[in-house]
């Protein structure tokens, strides 16, 4: 083969450019100790790269998770256990103060005692965690008890059946509930009056409305200019509303008509006010080609007049069902009278649709003393709370009293209505104990002693509690230590992807530097001379 | 009998055939380095003899320089601009699909990956404190990040795409100057050769610019036996003789997709029949401009899917926060929106410009079909969200559409640009808004609304490629692996290139050394004629001044 002078240095110069290359990239690898600088390096390790590093970045707030759970168990368990060492040393108080020998100034000494352990007990239920009351449910804003010892809250969130559950994740898909319930641990009386046992409660969910629809054939090559195709839609509450529709334009006898445009006409009627059809009534072709004019929600809809082109047949829709919660015991006046003071600054609880009131009935006196006052605080106070006539109460001296939701033609959706009666406000621990501090006060044995049986049930129940703690301690400490095997595991092979070979690296940049230079020295050898230089 | 004058004759042909060979070799010399060139050799032949009487034979009369001529082998010509049409369109791709890797920046510790994993933590934070003001803050500037992240990637690829727009421009014009020039070479070749002879030189610069047109657009070449000279591109005629056709590129007054940018070309010949780049810089350029799927996907592929994996999860977390409850008792607040909307104007723009610039439209009845009032939420949602996908695929033009749930129905609205994306201004304003709590009654404490949103990141169902950090390892090495192609063909090209041109080099190119002892032989050669000469001018001197002087 023939070789030119610039033959020579253009390969000399091409295969500098190489070396460099590949000193270029092990340099880089050397500098920030990885493999793989760009998704292109190596497709694969790359989107492991990827997958591990997300990895150990759950992981990490998994493990901040679990310590943060550890440390809010740890609290509840350091306050569940000073409960029970508290109780424990109210039995003995009690025992001793049961015994026939002791005076009534003796155990007034000891009801000083009891009275701090009382004060302990309801310190214990209002402890916190960095700011977050424990045992308060959600409303962790809240200590659990006011200092008297009643509930400082809205005990109906905390009932038993469906105690608030706070969760951690501490896994993918692993969740650990931290949550204890105060109302558990401290019990609750449940209060018996005419109140709670004649006004109803419960959940109930009603029917959603159906729509009323106009539905027919569309002809897109009639002329429908000359119709009339004005509709009126009623909502059953409003007066009804006509939209008129621009028939003028529409004359398909010449160039057919487009679906678009006859929606679109349709879409566009305007009832006057600038509010248009479309934001009341879904408008479209069905499958079978026929134009479908549907209500959004309960009403009718219906043309103006007949149109003679457009002959769509009408469906009436069929409104919601309200939700009724009432109760099958009768009321009469005589009950309301003679319990009157019952419906003093009673709370309800009312859910419709979610949105959720607490509401307080005869907060002022005069107390009710017929059904029909009772109906008509409820009525007054339900107005206020969800606007008139959402919520009605009716009932009859001698009938059910009734709570309802009313229709709701214009959102057409099915209405849910939930009533409680909130029927516990004190602490059933803390009430035992205010007796037993009250008989040591005047020494009443019989009191006394009666509270031992019930002290044994308050601390078998903080037992259990304190048992279901631990537990739950236990797999947390579990948790923490898979979390931890795990993260040295993805750690490893994140370093495997992705980290470069160190030692290696050098050795091959070691030898690319070898090359260069031999390349360099060769080169100039061969650029070097030429005939020239040696012709004289 | 011969002339008295014929052997100075034959001394001059030789002394003139030898300094031209001398001036052929001086050019060489002189354009060793000179792009295109082509070495040239002066090729010599013997004058007629003149034919001696009877059996004498036949007497030489010189040397004539019959032609000078170019050494170049036109086959690896055509090799050449076979593989240099090649070479051009993966080093565009490569310098393209490298700017968008620069763009996604994975995998690093900076990317989109870690703006996420950094929002979910948060959002764990979040529900072991939901009321914490500090931990909502986080929350925000955690969101914010993902937004801004979002955001500039989306804004990257669209500049990105209008750069090799205005590249597309540029090679057009330049592929036009080429064209124009060969065809004014032609003229010029054409009126030098009508006497017969070859116009060295200027077929170089002809040659030259066809190697670097080849570069550009794949070429199809030949000259026919009159010595016209025609290059066809693409189905036209890019150069026929003394004229050439003008391609030109043509604004689009629709986007070809709908992540694209705003006013990108479209190249046609000028007479305004279409153009299908087949090869070349312009091929990859416009490939980069517009593909969305195939084995050479474009930055619309890349934008497509990102503003896919930006809507999808922006839906699913603006749906479960908006059902939730914030800690002004208030639900149906959207993380996301775009432009700084709040929740309620970006409600609006949707139902009113939300599709195509235009009104929404409503499909609830085809969403809610199969659901029903006593199955629980779970199995509703996913019934909805299987035929959410249905009504997408199902309608034509919708495929790459989103179907969002609007007060309380649900509509088809336009996917939303990671360009555009933003958080809500209800949250952005206030951080009571976000809604950590499902119910109104877990009001302050509840932060499973919190969770929920947190767990969207394990939610394999999200997505046809799974979970959003599948989507993006997928999308990633997708990327990668499209990179690495265009490198390695970029680099096996090249050097295949190399090879071509090395050997074109060896034939055509010039060698000093070989200049050199060429020199040499002609420079011996012109001395000797020059002493023939010499020699025959003794001879006349002899026969002029002593001839006829015996006696004297």
């Amino acid at each position: 083969m023939r070789v030119t002078n610039n033959m020579m240095v253009d390969q000399l110069r091409r295969n500098l450019l190489l070396t460099q290359q590949s000193m270029y990239t092990k340099q880089d690898q050397l500098a920030t100790g990885k493999r793989i600088q760009r998704a292109s390096d190596d497709p694969i390790l790359s989107s492991k790269v990827l997958k591990y590093s997300s990895d150990i970045s759950a992981l990490s707030q998994y493990e901040r998770n679990t310590t943060d759970a550890l440390s809010w168990l740890e609290i509840t368990e350091s306050a569940v256990y000073d409960n029970v060492k508290l109780l424990q040393r109210a039995r003995e108080l009690t025992v001793q103060a049961a015994n026939g020998t002791n005076t009534p100034s003796d155990t007034k000494k000891m009801s000083l005692e009891m009275d701090g352990l009382m004060k302990q007990l309801i310190s214990n239920g209002n402890m916190n965690f960095a700011g977050r009351y424990i045992f308060s449910g959600f409303e962790t804003n809240k200590p659990l008890f006011k200092d008297d010892g009643s509930f400082n809250i809205d005990i109906s969130q905390l009932t038993i059946d469906k105690p608030p559950v706070t969760e951690y994740e501490v896994g993918i898909g692993e969740n650990m509930n931290i949550s204890s319930n105060g109302l558990e641990l401290y019990g609750f009386n449940l209060i018996t009056d005419t109140f709670t046992n004649k006004v109803p409660v419960g959940v109930v969910k009603g029917a959603p409305a159906t729509q009323s629809v106009l539905n027919g054939a569309f002809a897109l090559n009639q002329n429908y200019s000359a119709d009339n195709l004005n509709v009126v839609r009623d909502d059953g509450v409003n007066p009804p509303v006509t939209f008129t529709v621009n028939s003028a334009l529409m004359n398909g006898t010449i160039y057919p008509l487009t679906k678009e445009t006859v929606l679109n006409a349709y879409r566009n009627a305007d009832d006057g006010l600038g509010n248009k059809l479309s934001s009341v009534a879904d408008i479209y072709y069905d499958a079978s080609d026929k134009l479908v004019i549907k209500n959004k929600a309960y009403g009718a809809i219906t043309l103006t007049t007949a149109a003679v082109n457009f002959t769509p047949t009408a469906t009436t829709g069929v409104n919601t069902v309200e939700a009724v919660v009432s109760t099958p015991t009768t009321i009469t006046d005589a009950e309301v009278l003679a319990g009157t003071n019952d419906f003093l600054n009673k709370e309800m609880v009312i859910t419709i649709n979610g949105n959720r009131q607490k509401i307080a009935l005869f907060t002022t006196p005069p107390p009710p003393t017929t059904v029909a006052n009772v109906i008509t605080e409820m009525n007054a106070k339900f107005d206020l709370a969800f606007g008139p006539g959402n919520v009605v109460a009716t009932g009859v001296s001698g009938g059910a009293i009734s709570i309802a939701t009313g229709n709701s033609p214009q959102n057409g959706q099915a209405p849910t209505l939930s009533v409680e009666t909130i029927r516990a406000t004190e602490s059933s621990l803390i009430n035992d104990m205010k007796v037993v501090y009250g008989a040591m006060l005047i020494g009443d044995q019989a009191t006394i002693s009666s509270f031992l049986g019930k002290i044994d049930v308050h601390l078998n129940n903080v037992l259990a509690i304190q048992t279901d703690i631990g537990a739950r301690v236990n797999r947390m400490e579990l948790v923490v230590n898979r979390i931890a095997e795990n993260t040295v595991t993805y750690t490893r092979q994140l370093s495997d992807a992705q980290d470069a070979d160190i030692s290696e690296v050098i050795m091959t940049l070691k030898n690319s530097e070898n090359v260069y230079k031999s390349a360099l020295s060769v080169g100039a050898r061969v650029i070097q001379p030429t005939l020239l230089d040696f012709l004289r | 009998m011969a002339s008295t004058f014929s052997g100075l004759n034959i001394a001059k042909s030789g002394l003139f055939a030898q300094q031209r060979a001398l001036n052929v070799l001086s050019h060489n010399i002189a354009n060793a380095n000179t792009e295109g060139y082509t070495r040239q050799r002066v090729t010599m032949e013997a004058y007629r003899p003149d034919m001696l009487p009877g059996t004498q034979g036949s007497m030489g009369t010189g040397v004539d320089t019959q032609s000078i001529i170019q050494i170049r082998d036109e086959f690896l010509d055509f090799k050449y601009r076979g593989e240099n049409v090649k070479l051009g369109e993966w080093d565009t791709r490569l310098d393209g699909m490298e700017t968008i890797e620069t763009i996604f920046g994975e995998p690093s510790d900076s990317g989109i990956r870690k703006l996420m994993d950094e929002f979910y933590a948060s959002l764990q934070e979040l529900n072991k404190n939901p009321e914490s003001l500090t931990t909502r803050a986080l929350v925000r500037q955690r969101a914010i990040a993902v937004t801004t992240g979002l955001g500039s990637m989306g804004t990257a690829l669209k500049k990105l795409q209008t750069d090799i727009n205005f590249s597309v421009e540029v090679t057009t014009t330049q592929i036009n100057g080429f064209s124009k020039q060969i065809a004014d070479l032609n003229k010029v070749i054409f009126g030098a050769e009508a006497t017969g002879g070859k116009a060295n030189d200027l077929r170089d610069q002809r040659n030259l610019l066809v190697d670097k047109l080849s570069e550009l657009i794949d070429i199809n070449y030949f000259e026919d036996d009159m010595g016209r000279f025609y290059i066809n591109a693409s189905g036209g005629a890019l150069v026929s003789h003394f004229r050439n056709d003008e391609l030109i590129t043509v604004k689009r007054d629709t986007k070809l997709h709908e992540a694209d940018a705003l006013y990108l070309n479209d190249v046609q010949w000028a007479s305004g029949s279409s153009f299908i780049a087949s090869g070349g810089q312009l091929k990859a350029l416009l490939d980069m401009q517009n593909n969305i799927e195939g084995d050479k996907k474009g930055v619309p592929f890349y934008a497509n899917k990102l503003n896919e994996f930006t809507d999808t999860l922006t839906n699913e977390f603006n749906r479960i926060h908006s059902s939730g409850f914030n800690l002004s008792a208030n639900t149906g607040i959207n993380l996301f929106t775009i432009n700084g909307m709040s929740t309620q104007e970006y409600n609006q723009f949707l139902l009113t410009e939300g599709l195509n610039s235009g009104a929404a439209l409503d499909v609830t009845d085809s969403i809610i079909v199969g659901t029903s009032p006593t199955n629980t939420n779970e199995q509703n949602d996913k019934i909805i969200v299987k035929n959410m996908s249905l009504v997408l695929k199902n309608t034509a033009g919708y495929e790459n559409k989103s179907v969002k749930f609007i007060n309380g129905r649900y509509f088809i609205t336009d996917r939303m640009d990671a360009t555009t994306i933003t958080l809500s201004k209800d949250v952005q304003t206030d951080l009571n808004a976000i809604a950590t709590a499902t119910k109104k009654m877990g009001l302050p404490g509840d932060g499973t609304n919190a969770l929920r949103l947190a767990t969207v990141r394990n939610n394999v169902e999200l997505y046809a490629w799974g979970s959003p950090d599948d989507f993006i390892k997928s999308l990633v090495s997708n990327l990668g692996v499209d990179t690495q192609e265009a490198a390695r063909m970029s680099k096996s090209q090249s050097l295949l290139l190399a090879q071509v041109e090395n050997s074109r080099q060896s034939i055509s190119g010039v060698s000093l050394d070989e200049e050199m002892s060429e020199m040499v032989k002609f420079q011996h050669a012109y001395n000797a004629s020059a002493r023939v000469m010499t020699a025959l001018d003794e001879l006349l001197d002899t026969v002029i001044s002593r001839l006829g002087l015996v006696g004297r």
